[in-house]
């Protein structure tokens, strides 16, 4: 079993990044799901040691309608019912809204993003932010968008995954397409706390 | 020296009126505090604050715009204050002023960046984004931005609950440079 990086040979706690490149994936071929999962073997890349995980996404949906735009699905621990709480404030053309998923929905939208009718090259860019993932408390996080693809679009999205046990996998699919078009990217970040006193 | 340094983590085992990183170094060029936290505030949101090297007086500005429900909120100026409030950045402990009703795995998010703080000559800008979309209260999401109007370098920042902190809320302060 492979230290974690901030346990040196000798196995001494140091603090050295606090933030840990855990994957990153650049779809070659359009592909329905993205997913990552925790590897549970005690390595620098184990996310029971994270305090948080961030999330970066710039994508293009393959969905085949006028000038309009797809959105990014994240379902965490392969829950796919309805215990996503969220409160979304964005900006659709002109026009600033706010809405809420009263009770819970069943999915955490994590960006709008261009579908195919958008000029070709325009993809969506996201962040997202899922904060003290091993904790038994529900998991709270913040999705940011911009999509200026033709119905430009541009938000925060703040949600309650209400479950208390630790995130150990997350998928990543389109709503109203088929698949994340080629060219798509995705990186995953663990966010280390202070590990010396 | 790494790109992102935790400076130091405070996690709460018991209530606390305030949690305050002391002796920052100057070795960072921004600051970033990572916030998961619930207070005892008998309302479904709480409004902390921030207060810079100790310092009080009329030195502080907030602005901020929030999604409550169907509401896009925006906070009006609010300057000459003795401190930078965040707004909806905590989950509170109660429903219109009454304690209870607020599940208890319930706890908000927040990310505060605080840019350029040992920066003799710039006043201190800050932008913080934070949620929570309560089980059982009303949701929300908020982006604010604080102003310290002062150029001293920043080697203190409090946070002040309005109530307490309550436990299991996590603070970490993170040091960010370049190379």
């Amino acid at each position: 079993m492979a230290d974690p990086a901030y346990i040196d040979a000798d196995g001494v706690l140091t603090d050295g990044e606090a933030w840990v490149a855990l994957a990153s994936t650049t779809l070659t071929s359009d592909t329905a799901t993205v997913t990552f999962t925790n590897p549970s073997d005690g390595s620098s890349l184990d996310w029971s040691q994270f305090m948080d995980l961030v999330l970066i996404c710039y994508a293009r949906s393959d969905l085949v309608y006028v000038y309009y735009n797809d959105y990014i699905y994240m379902h965490l621990n392969n829950i796919t019912t309805a215990f996503y709480k969220t409160q979304r404030l964005y900006v659709a053309g002109t026009t600033v809204y706010a809405d809420a998923d009263s009770p819970s929905t069943s999915v955490w939208t994590v960006a709008s993003i261009p579908g195919a009718n958008n000029t070709a090259g325009q993809f969506g860019s996201s962040i997202t932010t899922i904060h003290d993932i091993n904790s038994g408390k529900f998991k709270t996080g913040v999705s940011d968008w911009a999509n200026a693809g033709s119905n430009n679009n541009v938000g925060i999205m703040g949600v309650t995954f209400q479950k208390q046990d630790p995130i150990t996998e997350i998928d990543l699919t389109v709503d109203a397409g088929t698949n994340f078009k080629d060219g798509s990217m995705f990186s995953l970040f663990g966010v280390l706390p202070r590990m010396v006193a | 020296m790494a790109v992102i340094e935790a400076i130091a983590t405070t996690y709460l085992e018991a209530d606390a009126t305030s949690v305050t990183f002391s002796s920052i170094p100057t070795t960072y060029e921004h600051l970033q505090i990572r916030v998961s936290s619930r207070n005892t505030f008998a309302y479904k949101q709480g409004n902390p604050t921030l207060e810079f090297n100790g310092t009080a007086g009329t030195a502080y500005s907030t602005h901020s715009m929030s999604g409550l429900g169907s509401t896009a909120d925006a906070d009006s100026s609010v300057t000459g204050a003795a401190n930078t409030r965040l707004p909806h950045m905590t989950t509170g402990n109660g429903i219109s002023g009454t304690a209870g009703g607020v599940d208890s795995a319930d706890f908000a998010s927040a990310v505060i960046d605080i840019l350029d703080y040992r920066n003799a000559n710039k006043n201190t800008t800050v932008t913080a984004v934070s949620a929570a979309a309560l089980t059982t209260a009303g949701p929300f999401v908020s982006m604010g931005s604080g102003l310290f109007d002062d150029t001293t370098v920043i080697t203190s920042i409090k946070l002040d609950s309005n109530g307490s902190w309550m436990r299991g809320s996590v603070f970490t302060l993170y040091g960010l440079n370049s190379s």
